[in-house]
């Protein structure tokens, strides 16, 4: 019993941690088939951004992490214009926008190392206590991150479901030439999209860096993660990336758990292999054509 | 005199640089159902697409009503009142029927979208039956209904219609055409693109004939009827 309780403890840690930059790169994969290798990033830009508002103005972290969120939105506007803005038209967009979004992660990334130097720092709002579950604590913080990811996938599916942008999203994603038909200003739903991501990255990484310490490269391992998780899910797929998020939170934790924590990411990584071998698209992905 | 509302002028467009449409030039006058025909693949749909705006052109003009709308973005092309329904429908398979009617809309006020949809539900009955249901899972026929549907929605200066009978069941292509011949008696502008010549001559007021990217023929359908040679040669008799 102790065991599974460590295991879902942990997995729901995990989880809640991967699920908001999973929904952001998905989200982006989805409405402009773009993979934002810039997302990891970005979350380190959302992580310093709160950090250092909380910790040198001194701002309460409530404000912090909403200041953070407004980082996000410029960040994500900035990436538009320096990348995507130039690129969408391009035959080879798919691969081209991957390396130009390295290139402005690499950027990114040696900006805060200047700013903030290297060195781990740690986000100054961790809530330490929890509620004990027989011999395991479940941590506040553990519950405070799965509430924020929920809450963003919810308000995600209400505006993709409920307003005319949204549905303009969805539109744009299925078939671009279309939605121009209907009069869709594309340029401007990818803005769109990329400032909703931007907003929810940042979000992401406030929620992780206050877990696990603060370096410049700390998107990297969550955007691998989330990358897998999007892959098993299916890309593009909200929802599905959603679930798959703690899914493959408890699959990394049992493995952890039972054959040490070093043997936790190789088998996610096993995971997606046996997944494409089986269902190319992700467990929920659908085939995406291209028209040329 | 009836005016011109879209002109099209020595226009020549394709696709990664490489024209397949060669110094085009086609009028449609207010009101006025002018159809293109031609054998598959010698550049009706390009023609559309390039009205449109969803290729870019390399030469000539596009007019509509007067002013050039050369190089300007597909989505304000639709603003200044095109309505492109396209072949294969394009529709939003993964949204419901009633969704992809109100996307037909996205650039009316709010207020007008009701009445619209009463609209285009009188036309299309089929369409408020099913309008809950996701576009994926309507016959082709229903799709076609709800493409036209959709580009009623947006009530538009002139209509670009690809291809209305293209993969259909004669039945449903009578009732689809049934109901383009009553936009076309309600004052509507239409060009509309057509493999299927028995169509266009019923419907249309003045027919062109593209071949390999160029007018090969202009003339009424009664005319067009009478040449043997071009039946024969371009359209199979």
């Amino acid at each position: 019993m102790t065991a599974f309780l460590v295991i879902f403890e942990s997995g729901l840690s995990l989880g809640a941690m991967y699920a908001a930059a999973s929904i952001a790169l998905s989200l982006v994969w989805g409405s402009i088939g773009m993979l934002n290798m810039a997302l990891g990033a970005m979350l380190a830009i959302g992580g310093y951004a709160s950090f250092a508002l909380v910790e040198y103005l001194p701002v309460p972290w409530w404000l912090g992490f909403l200041a953070s969120l407004g980082v996000g939105f410029i960040a994500g506007a900035v990436l538009y214009y320096v990348t995507v803005k130039w690129m969408y038209r391009v035959p080879t967009f798919d691969t081209s926008i991957v390396i130009a979004t390295v290139g402005v992660a690499i950027v990114i990334e040696n900006l805060l190392v200047k700013i903030f130097t290297a060195y781990a720092k740690k986000q100054p709002f961790l809530v330490d206590d929890g509620i004990l579950m027989g011999s395991v604590t479940m941590r506040y913080q553990s519950l405070i991150n799965l509430g924020i990811a929920l809450v963003i996938m919810l308000i995600l599916s209400w505006y993709l479901n409920r307003t005319r942008a949204g549905t303009a999203i969805l539109a744009v994603a299925q078939d671009r030439d279309a939605a121009q038909l209907m009069g869709v200003p594309v340029e401007r739903i990818f803005l769109l999209v990329m400032v909703i991501a931007g907003v929810i990255a940042a979000a992401s990484g406030v929620l992780l860096t206050a877990v696990i310490p603060m370096s410049p490269y700390v998107g990297h391992e969550p955007l691998l993660k989330a990358f897998i998780i999007c892959v098993i899910a299916g890309l593009g797929n909200l929802p599905a990336a959603f679930v798959a998020s703690f899914v493959l939170g408890w699959f990394e934790s049992a493995v952890s758990y039972g054959a040490g924590a070093r043997y936790g990411f190789p088998a996610m990584l096993v995971l997606v292999i046996i997944v494409l071998l089986w269902k190319p698209y992700g467990v929920f992905g659908r085939r995406r054509v291209t028209r040329v | 005199m009836a005016t011109t509302r879209l002109e099209v002028d020595g226009l020549t467009a394709g696709y990664h640089g490489q024209p397949v449409l060669r110094d085009l030039s086609l009028h449609v006058n207010d009101g006025g159902a002018v159809g293109i025909i031609g054998p598959n693949g010698h550049g009706k749909t390009t023609l559309l697409r390039a009205i449109s705006s969803l290729i870019p052109i390399m030469g000539g003009d596009i007019r509509l009503d007067g002013a050039s709308i050369k190089g300007v973005r597909a989505d304000r092309v639709v603003q200044q009142g095109v309505v492109h329904i396209p072949q294969g429908d394009l529709i939003f398979t993964e949204l419901t029927v009633l969704k992809n009617l109100t996307m037909g809309a996205y650039l009316a006020p709010k207020s007008e979208i009701g009445s619209r949809l009463k609209g285009v539900f009188e036309i299309f009955p089929r369409l408020e039956e099913r309008q809950g249901q996701m576009a994926s899972t309507l016959s082709g026929g229903e799709r076609r209904m709800l493409a036209l549907g959709r580009g009623l929605m947006s009530a538009g200066r002139i209509m670009l219609i690809d291809e209305p009978s293209l993969g259909l069941a004669p039945i449903v292509v009578d009732q689809i055409y049934d109901v383009i011949r009553d936009l076309k008696a309600e004052g509507r502008t239409i060009l509309i693109v057509e493999e299927n010549i028995s169509r266009i001559v019923d419907f249309a007021d003045y027919v062109y004939l593209v071949d390999h990217g160029e007018f090969v023929w202009e003339g009424e359908p009664d005319e067009l009827m009478r040449h043997e040679k071009i039946l024969e040669t371009y359209l199979g008799g």
